[in-house]
């Protein structure tokens, strides 16, 4: 079975939003009718399918209580209903309930390295730092090979102060993914490799994007290191540094920087 | 004209229909629980969503994983119906009916669709079925009674009005039914007045939109003048 996976950067203003986060408030049981007394897997087809439709309409509410109803009342053990409600809850600003439900499938099944990523993002997000790296590093000591979990790291790395730390992570994903080879061959003037005849990891390729916005950011704190000794030195470097600081304002931030976490929604997980 | 421009609406519209059926491509099914019933549930979120054309299609969706269960083929005929597509809606409930000769719920909207066609020997045959299966049929009863009525059988509709009160006279749907079946008795009495007494003939208690709205209102004031004017002298 094809396994359909969506990669969503988390947009602006996510971190900022952890303040606005809704409180949890107990869930009461919904009411479950549907297909009462049929097999249980048929039931549980129904609810999930019901709550994935519900969400992309972006009825968060009705779609939670259709997870709510296969943990309720059909099998509480249920992954990957505890995985949509956490995606729900997610949608829906619940971001404590929504890491109480990852942390309840990977009780069930610790291995799952999307809980243990997405949850991660929301740990990041409620400034649970500790949490977080663990988290993202419990990933890559299942599958050292995923990056968007390296890439993660780097990004919460870089928001904790540790941009050294950051650049030396996304530089292992650049040299361990390949990437770096392929990069080679196409800007080399005798090879006849063509982009279309490589398969390009794009969270590999994303390794570079965020190992530019590192330097930016090393960059931008020299500037300002040579301005506050040299206040009227030369004006091109505080040009510079205004142009990035914008920047950083507006396009690349990483203080409020879970921009550039990504998370994996998967609609078939739990299998 | 206007016929002209509906049928190239219906043209149009049932082209749209086919082409989104041809590009849909089913939903990546969950890897847990059962496959067509996750499909029928998002058939089931579309139709409440009013969006009839989706849920036709992932009904289809539903059916495609597993085609012996009368639920999807009625369901599907139930939205097929909503976009005007009869004939595939009366198909649907039929496949439903041989899959289940005792599914019920598609034999009460296929008499709809008979009924709306005009066919009402094949709806009233499909409502008795439905009541000789349970004869407490709420709706069956109900709809039944307007095939009577249709058909100017105020008895047989009073009969199964009456029958589908004693079951739960808090059934409102059930009033209106009567209501309607009093109002066609009351029309057709005029009209054999006015065939008795002559086109121009004054009606002894006033028109009869008149005569409603002033009994109406005798049941709330007590005044009960309106049916004095109806009372005949002896000579």
């Amino acid at each position: 079975m094809l396994k359909r996976s969506m990669w969503i950067c988390f947009v602006a203003g996510l971190m900022g939003a952890a303040t606005m986060a809704q409180t949890p408030t107990p869930t009461p049981v919904p009411d479950c009718p549907e297909l009462e007394g049929q097999p249980a897997d048929v039931r549980t087809g129904y609810y999930l399918g019901q709550g994935l439709a519900y969400f992309a309409g972006n009825q968060l509410r009705a779609a939670e209580n259709s997870f709510t109803c296969i943990i309720a009342t059909i099998d509480s053990d249920s992954v990957a209903a505890y995985m949509n409600r956490a995606t729900v809850r997610t949608a829906s600003r619940f971001y404590e309930e929504a890491v109480e439900d990852y942390t309840e499938a990977l009780r069930r099944d610790e291995t799952l390295v999307t809980a243990l990523n997405n949850r991660g993002i929301l740990y990041a997000v409620l400034g649970e730092t500790e949490e977080a790296l663990a988290d993202f590093d419990a990933v890559l000591s299942i599958d050292a090979d995923n990056f968007g979990a390296a890439n993660n790291k780097a990004v919460f790395q870089a928001i904790a102060g540790d941009v050294p730390g950051a650049i030396s992570t996304l530089e292992a994903v650049i040299e361990d993914s390949g990437v770096a080879d392929q990069l080679a061959d196409l800007q080399d003037p005798e090879s006849e490799v063509e982009l279309e005849d490589l398969e390009i990891n794009p969270e590999a390729a994303r390794a570079y994007a965020l190992l530019g916005i590192m330097y930016s950011k090393v960059s931008l704190e020299n500037y300002r290191n040579y301005l506050t000794l040299q206040p009227s030195g030369d004006f091109r470097i505080a040009d510079a540094a205004g142009s990035l600081e914008s920047r950083f304002t507006f396009d690349l931030r990483l203080e409020d920087g879970t921009w550039w976490l990504a998370a994996n929604y998967d609609t078939t997980a739990g299998r | 004209m206007k016929r002209l421009i509906s049928l190239l609406i219906a043209t149009v519209t049932l082209a749209g229909v086919l082409r989104a059926q041809t590009d849909f491509e089913c939903p990546q099914p969950s890897a847990v629980g059962e496959t067509s019933a996750f499909y029928a549930a998002q058939g089931d979120v579309a139709f409440s969503q009013r969006n009839f054309s989706r849920a036709v299609l992932l009904y289809t969706c539903a059916i495609e994983v597993n085609d012996a269960n009368p639920a999807y083929f009625s369901a599907r005929g139930y939205a097929y119906g909503e976009i005007g597509d009869v004939e595939r809606a009366v198909a649907d409930y039929t496949t439903a009916v041989t899959l289940d000769e005792l599914y019920v719920p598609a034999y009460i909207n296929r008499a709809s669709l008979y009924t709306a066609q005009g066919n009402l020997g094949l709806a009233l045959g499909d409502l008795s079925l439905v009541l000789a299966l349970e004869p407490d049929n709420l709706i069956a009863l109900n709809n039944r009674a307007v095939i009577h009525g249709i058909e100017r059988n105020y008895d047989l509709a009073l009969a199964d009005i009456n029958a589908l009160l004693a079951v739960d006279n808090g059934y409102s749907a059930a009033y209106a039914t009567r209501a309607m079946v009093y109002s066609a008795m009351s029309a057709e009495a005029y009209r054999t007045f006015v065939d008795l007494e002559g086109e121009n003939a004054v009606l002894p208690a006033g028109t009869p939109d008149d005569v409603l709205i002033r009994l109406s209102d005798s049941l709330v004031t007590g005044d009960f003048g309106v049916w004095l004017g109806v009372i005949i002298p002896a000579r």
